[in-house]
């Protein structure tokens, strides 16, 4: 069983988009045909990363199954936690440009949080209750922010298994 | 009950005050459920007698028994499928 961790700013040059009214996808882990593999996602944090908005406010979290992947964005790396398993088939992919299809329908969580805010979820790894991500290319689960008016960045941290 | 709740859930408020909650992923549709300590265990949805799995309260999950696994293994039998047909084609 080999562990990876992964977040939106696990790049040389990470780019974060910022949070805005309309759902952007922070984060998403995906299948890709390289290596078809199962993913197991057993934690997530997530959090905001910018200064917060002068009017209090929330942001709204949300964990999507996405059928089809999105776009335009920067490939995070995914490091293994023990640096003696193999690089993970799994792809992350961060501040995206085209939001990822199928979202409305498979939503796993919903967490809405103060702006200051931060969110974690975790299980067992090899346990019960992990996120799962089929072996079907393109096929993942997306890590979703939205707010009335916080508009800076968020930082979003994932850790799954293979 | 104690059982199926494999999930821990924290969330820290804006002063750093501290909730943690425990959680349970459903077996059929994999939502996320956190749960009130010493909750009713019929409010959280319900736990299906033919796979023994903890479900949510959404009324797909109670119309019949199609466990989380299983959906995923048809799936990606489908993809193969659509594959196999993109390349002989």
């Amino acid at each position: 069983m080999a562990l990876y961790g992964t977040s939106n700013v696990s790049a040389t040059t990470p780019t974060l988009n910022n949070v805005a009214s309309t759902v952007k996808t922070m984060l998403q882990l995906a299948a890709q045909t390289t290596g078809l593999r199962r993913a197991f996602i057993y934690e997530f944090k997530v959090g905001p990363s910018g200064l917060p908005n002068a009017t209090d406010c929330e942001i709204a979290w949300t964990i999507i199954k996405q059928t089809t992947a999105g776009t335009g964005g920067v490939t995070l790396t995914t490091n293994a936690l023990d640096q003696a398993d193999a690089a993970a088939a799994t792809v992350a992919l961060g501040s995206l440009t085209a939001e990822p299809t199928g979202a409305e329908t498979g939503i796993i969580d919903t967490i809405g949080a103060n702006q200051r805010g931060t969110y974690q979820w975790q299980v067992n790894p090899g346990g019960p209750g992990e996120l799962v991500i089929p072996a079907t290319n393109l096929a993942g689960i997306g890590i979703r922010a939205k707010s009335s008016n916080y508009a800076s960045t968020v930082n979003v941290g994932a850790k799954f298994r293979e | 009950m104690r059982k199926a709740l494999t999930g821990l859930a924290t969330l820290w408020g804006p002063n750093g005050e501290k909730q943690e909650k425990a959680t349970f992923t459903c077996a059929h549709c994999m939502n996320v459920k956190r749960v009130e300590p010493f909750c009713d265990p019929a409010d959280l949805g319900g736990l299906c007698k033919t796979c023994m799995g903890v479900i949510c309260d959404r009324p797909e999950c109670h119309e019949r028994c199609d466990p989380l696994m299983k959906k995923i293994e048809r799936q990606e039998k489908a993809a193969q499928a659509r594959r196999w047909m993109s390349e002989v084609m």
